[in-house]
């Protein structure tokens, strides 16, 4: 049953490909007929991002990496202020009152349109400025789990800890953080791909490095088959870290 | 060993407040089991939680010999971490407060209440019944001083219910454990206990009756066939009965 769902998989995704790379040379003999600019100008062939990947995998790779690095920084920094927050809440419920909806709103904030005005706060080329924008965008996904968790944790587990004798940080570290990690884990699911973005967005516009700079950079070349390869790469690997994430969860599915 | 003195609750309700416990003075014999019984809603579980120390009294004290006592906590809602298995649960205030206890203790304790299949299952994995065990167990393994039930049986079918109250009835006097039991079940509050008190159904409620307990044979299955046994089933039932009517009657 496995295999033959790997197969309609493999299949439908072999059909996607084929109907891309088929649809593009289809495009691009009609256009010479009819004198016409060909989509190839805009979007490159399956083919030729395989092609830009093999020859430029060194320099892809190193983006990559840059990128990759900032964004752990963002998610750790975003995951740290998510974990204050959280335990603020759990000591101060009066606090969550009054911050959740403040933080809720940075949230629907357009970080986006945001971003510049970040990065030139930090300085051009600032890591910094990065990794702010990849944790704010990151931040509340997290949050919202560790939330949840600690309003699930807080009144009976709290009881029955306060029935033991048990301290405070106790409570959290025993109970509190085991009930907290399977929505952590699902959370980042989501901050993940999330803090990728933020970094990636960092990038066009405050870095000489990283895939947001190289993605840019191609666009001004009219180098598709670099920006395509460059964001085949991100995804392939916010992809990975969310399977990865996914089996570890399964731990916690009963 | 325990003693509560002239408490009373209230709890908000609206812009009011509503008094649940009024005046409430109370005398816990150590090593002895004591339950409370009442009609719904009397307080019962509002007594036994400030017992615990989990309700701040509106006023009044309770003074406990040592201030230190180990207290074993059965709610009457099971509180069980989902993602830990039945070991890790039941080994979860030993981890958090480092007493020590003995595994022989609690190999004997699983065996006794067919948990022992049972230590690698999840809660989800286990049935209410179970689940409940699982907390009692929980609150034994600590060794508890003062062990607070609150109704701990209620989730169990009467067969299951019957066996437990003849094993964690001989458990507790064997291990000489002080305990205090909120029950609907007069059965099993006569079968268990050495005390019985009645709460009154108004609210705010107060102790109407204390009732010593004594029987003169061991506390077995064959207890339940005695004159003396039925005898107590009917006084309090009539008791309890005679205060609702009231109640209602008012």
């Amino acid at each position: 049953m496995r295999f033959k769902n790997i197969l309609i998989k493999l299949a439908l995704f072999s059909t996607f490909i084929l109907a891309w790379q088929l649809a593009l040379i289809l495009n691009q003999h009609l256009s010479e007929v009819n004198n016409q600019t060909s989509l190839q100008a805009f979007i490159p062939t399956p083919l030729t991002i395989t092609e830009t990947i093999f020859n430029n995998y060194k320099l892809l790779l190193s983006e990559l990496s840059i990128t990759i690095v900032r964004a752990f920084f963002g998610i750790s920094l975003g995951f740290l202020f998510a974990l204050l927050m959280g335990v603020l809440f759990w000591v101060r419920p009066s606090l969550r009152k009054t911050t959740f909806p403040i933080l809720l709103a940075i949230n629907s904030f357009p970080i986006v349109g945001f971003t510049p005005l970040i990065i030139i706060t930090f300085g051009q080329g600032s890591w910094l400025g990065i990794v702010f924008v990849s944790s704010l965008i990151s931040y509340f996904p997290m949050l919202v789990a560790l939330d949840q968790a600690i309003s699930y944790a807080s009144k009976d587990f709290f009881e029955l800890g306060r029935t033991w004798g048990a301290s405070e940080s106790a409570i959290f570290r025993k109970i509190v953080i085991p009930l907290s990690t399977p929505y952590v884990l699902n959370s980042l699911k989501l901050a993940i791909p999330a803090s990728i973005v933020g970094a990636t967005l960092g990038e066009w516009l405050g870095t000489n490095h990283g895939i947001g700079h190289l993605v840019i950079v191609s666009m001004y070349q009219l180098n598709p088959g670099m920006v395509y390869s460059s964001l085949l790469l991100i995804l392939a690997f916010s992809l990975s870290v969310v399977g990865i994430i996914s089996k570890k969860e399964e731990r916690y599915r009963h | 060993m325990l003693r509560l003195n002239n408490i009373s609750v209230s709890f908000p309700n609206g812009k009011q407040e509503t008094k649940v416990l009024d005046g409430i003075d109370l005398n816990i014999k150590e090593e002895k089991f004591t339950s409370i019984i009442g009609k719904s809603g009397c307080g019962k579980t509002t007594l036994l939680r400030v017992i615990a120390k989990l309700q701040k009294p509106t006023n009044g004290s309770v003074d406990i010999k040592n201030n230190r006592i180990k207290i074993g906590w059965v709610p009457q809602q099971v509180v069980l971490l989902p993602n830990s298995t039945v070991l890790e649960n039941i080994l979860l205030p030993i981890d958090i407060t480092k007493h020590k206890y003995k595994k022989e203790f609690l190999d004997h304790l699983l065996v006794k209440y067919g948990l022992d299949k049972y230590v690698g299952f999840y809660p989800n994995q286990l049935s209410g019944g179970q689940k409940q065990i699982v907390s009692i167990i929980r609150a034994l393994i600590i060794n508890p001083d003062l062990l607070l039930l609150d109704e701990p049986f209620a989730s169990l079918d009467s067969y299951t219910r019957e066996k437990i109250d003849i094993e964690l009835a001989s458990k507790i006097r064997s291990e000489k454990i002080t305990t205090i039991m909120v029950t609907h079940s007069i059965e099993e509050a006569v079968f268990m206990s050495d005390e019985i008190i009645l709460m009154k159904p108004i609210l705010p409620s107060k102790i109407k009756n204390i009732f010593d307990i004594k029987f003169s044979g061991i506390r077995n299955l064959d207890l339940k066939n005695t004159q003396q046994y039925s005898e107590w089933i009917n006084l309090l039932r009539n008791k309890l009965l005679d205060s609702i009517e009231i109640n209602d009657e008012v």
